[in-house]
């Protein structure tokens, strides 16, 4: 609790900081305001506490990890330099910016690769064994810039040769892959697409949500979230970051917060890991966005 | 049936009894007026509660309606009515539902049953009723009496964006936890009236037998009074200062002075009875001291001059007066005394006779007689006694009145009939008697006036006493004397003379 109440703090300081303060590369404080999002579950809310801890010890300078509900809202942020680094989804980092103001810093391991799928889930005692029985349901999608939860099931639908703008009787967003487990799990939705990583994590922490779930379809892989800071961030402080965050593996403190978040680490990757999201972007390109996805 | 007769229960059995029943129908009393209050202060409240959350609930649904967020209504429904296993303690409500301006769902607390976008399905009649009522309101509002859904209070707040409602929030919560309040209200407020009927049981047990044990005591005790066996009443024990308490002190002081007034009483009698002896034995004295001195010295005189012819001829008929009159004493006295029961009884016609005698002893004394004895009147009544008896009692009672009118006046004698006694009356104009000597009056040998015998009343009253009759007095000072007499009639002489008749 003390987490979210710090997360309100620390986001009404950053909204005040922008309308006072000239856009800079750190905060008022030289602060790291690194952004989150979806990834962030109720289950390791601490977890996201001790890392930011970790990281201010490791970068000898404040970090204040700052929380939004959509990709949108971070992407916003992002833009207007009121953040300097944040880990986002595979799209929003794909998406064309003129002029980019984006670098691709690290990508979590998971599994032993920086990858994950796309899952598409029902109720443990849903009729459904497959992702078309879906056909004049409900759907929850997570969030209309998140790549697992909205983007490769509507890819699939388009390749399986429907529209998944009417493939459902209704859709809506929860901007939360956990919340997307729980819409699903209380029949707000018959269905749901979710973060391969997110939903894993919460049946490892038997969540009663993830539990009462089942998967009817996964996609192939596709590369993690990845964590991307300003392109104005001073050299010396992104390279330091990137180190503190690939080093947490071969430091005790470290290992033990990557194991709290279900990750092997955090490596340096090829912007070309997440071509295959460039492609299923393209895919989309062009459609119109669902109406109800206005998403700020 | 005495059972049926509360009137006739015992002290015992009512004073636990009212207690019981007063601490009972308080306790209950005042508990049902505590449930009753308590009822409709705990609806209001529920009421208020509901509407306040309702209203927190909606307060940031225009926005989500607008963006179709229907996943944060849906949250926002579940933080007030939870029905996931996760969230601790009951739901705050029943059930909670946003639905659109046309009434299609856009979030229900319970999704599977009620699913997003469709209309939303009422249910029955009332439920219908409610619902065209919750998307024609303009205003939040706790939905009326008249078209509640049994058992529940809902709240509806329309969503309203610029003027236009664009979505109705319906918040239901459900009474039943009231009703069960109430139900454990109820039996707690059972159980303490219970309690205090069977403490009042208790108490007034303990109550009564302290308070009804003296009671009962002192019932007794008065019952043995009542019974004037006064050796045999016992002081009642004095338990408590307060009225009963007082009460025994009371009747203890009360027996207390019975048995002192019974003591002096018989002290008195007694003293009375030495007392009239004692006068008695002066006035038989006096009555024979008096002719004696005489003759002791015409004795004295005939011994000194023995020869004396002249003085025997002159004492001797003083010695023969002055022993016939101590004669005389001594035959009225032992006349009296020897007592005599005629068997004959006196028919009252002998009366006509006594006029004359009574006549003769007012002589020419200026006395005004007053007869009003009416023998035919007296119908054949006869008393049990001889004719001399009664003319003895009439004219002892006449010569004592015409000798207390030494001045004259008027003597009054008459007779009558009263149930089955003879009534004698023999009333003077005389200087009359006062208390003390009205006392005193038939004592033998007591007399107001020089020269009386002192036995004439006194044999009057042995002879009524004799005849079982009463005589009474009524007389003061300057204002005459009345002598009532009363005998009894015979009803031998009423057979006899039945019997002759045949």
């Amino acid at each position: 609790m003390l987490d979210r109440r710090r997360f309100i703090f620390t986001a009404t300081l950053a909204a005040a900081a922008a309308r006072s303060a000239p856009i800079d590369a750190l905060g008022r404080d030289g602060e790291l305001r690194f952004g989150l999002t979806a990834v962030v579950m109720r289950e390791n809310l601490h977890s996201f506490n001790l890392l930011e801890k970790y990281l201010t010890l490791r970068l000898g300078r404040p970090v204040e990890f700052v929380q939004r509900r959509t990709y949108a809202d971070i992407m916003d942020l992002l833009g207007r330099g009121e953040l300097e680094a944040a880990w986002i989804c595979g799209y929003p980092y794909v998406k064309r910016r003129s002029p980019e103001f984006l670098d691709l810093l690290v990508a979590p391991v998971y599994a032993g690769a920086p990858l994950y799928r796309s899952l598409v889930i029902v109720p443990e005692d849903s009729p459904a064994e497959r992702f078309e029985d879906l056909a004049g349901k409900v759907f929850a999608y997570s969030d209309p810039d998140s790549n697992s939860g909205y983007m490769v099931p509507r890819a699939t639908l388009r390749d399986a040769g429907f529209d998944p703008d009417r493939f459902f009787r209704f859709s809506f967003f929860t901007y939360s892959h956990a919340e997307t487990v729980m819409a699903v799990n209380e029949r707000m939705a018959d269905g749901g697409a979710v973060d391969s990583y997110v939903y894993e994590v919460m049946r490892k922490s038997a969540s009663p949500d993830a539990a009462r779930t089942r998967v009817i379809q996964r996609s192939k892989q596709f590369g993690f979230p990845p964590i991307v800071a300003r392109r104005d961030l001073p050299p010396a402080i992104r390279e330091r970051l990137r180190d503190v965050l690939v080093g947490m593996s071969s430091d005790a403190e470290g290992v033990h917060l990557l194991e709290r978040l279900s990750l092997d680490g955090f490596a340096v990757v090829s912007p070309a890991l997440y071509d295959p999201i460039r492609e299923v972007a393209r895919k989309a390109a062009g459609e119109p966005r669902t109406a109800e996805a206005s998403g700020e | 049936m005495k059972l049926l007769r509360p009137k006739s229960w015992s002290l015992m059995t009512k004073v636990p009894l009212t207690i019981t029943l007063v601490a009972l129908g308080s306790a209950l009393t005042i508990g049902l007026v505590i449930i009753h209050h308590d009822s409709a202060r705990q609806r209001e409240a529920l009421e208020n509660r509901t509407l306040l959350l309702a209203q927190t609930t909606a307060a940031t649904a225009a926005e989500a309606i607008l963006r179709n967020d229907v996943w944060s209504l849906y949250r926002s429904l579940e933080q007030v009515a939870r029905r996931s296993t996760e969230g601790p303690g009951e739901p705050l409500v029943d059930e909670a539902v946003f639905l659109d301006a046309a009434g299609k769902v856009l979030a229900h607390v319970d999704p599977a049953n009620n699913p997003v976008g469709l209309p939303f399905n009422a249910g029955d009649e009332t439920e219908a009723r409610l619902l065209a009522h919750a998307l024609s309101s303009t205003a939040a509002h706790v939905v009326p009496e008249a078209l509640r859904v049994r058992g529940y209070i809902d709240a509806i707040i329309p969503v309203t964006m610029d003027g236009t409602t664009i979505g109705v929030l319906m918040l239901r919560s459900s009474t039943a936890p009231l009703q069960a309040q109430l139900r454990r209200d109820a039996m707690t407020i059972l159980a303490v009236a219970l309690g205090l009927a069977l403490f009042g049981s208790a108490l007034g047990a303990f109550a009564s037998r302290r308070m009804v044990a003296p009671l009962r005591a002192l019932s007794d005790g008065l019952d043995t009074v009542a019974r004037g066996d006064l050796d045999a009443a016992r002081p009642v024990p004095v338990i408590d200062r307060d009225e009963v308490g007082h009460l025994a002190e009371q009747f203890n002081r009360m027996i207390r002075e019975l048995a002192e007034k019974k003591r002096l009483e018989r002290e008195l009698a007694n003293a009375e009875r030495l007392a009239g002896l004692g006068r008695f034995a002066a006035g038989l004295a006096h009555e024979v001291n008096n002719p004696l001195g005489g003759m002791l010295n015409c004795v004295s005189m005939l011994r000194k001059r023995p020869g004396d012819e002249a003085l025997v001829r002159k004492y001797v008929p003083l010695l023969e007066t002055g022993l016939t009159r101590i004669s005389a004493t001594m035959q009225a006295l032992l006349g009296e005394l020897r007592g005599e029961r005629s068997t004959r009884p006196c028919k009252l016609g002998c009366m006509v006779d006594l006029e004359a005698l009574v006549r003769s002893e007012i002589g020419d004394r200026p006395i005004m007689l007053d007869w009003r004895v009416r023998i035919d009147e007296l119908g054949g009544a006869a008393v049990d006694c001889t004719c001399p008896h009664v003319h003895q009692i009439v004219l002892n009672l006449a010569r004592n009145a015409v000798q207390a009118m030494t001045d004259g006046g008027r003597l009054e004698v008459g007779t009558r009939r009263e149930n089955d006694k003879l009534i004698i009356e023999v009333a003077d104009t005389g200087p009359g008697l006062d208390k003390a000597a009205q006392r005193h009056i038939f004592e033998p040998f007591y007399s107001t006036r020089q020269g009386g015998t002192g036995l004439g009343l006194w044999i009057t009253y042995r002879l009524i006493e004799r005849m079982g009759g009463r005589i009474s007095i009524d007389s003061a000072p300057g204002e005459g004397a009345r002598f009532t007499v009363a005998l009894p009639l015979s009803r031998a002489v009423e057979t006899e003379d039945a019997n002759r008749a045949a």
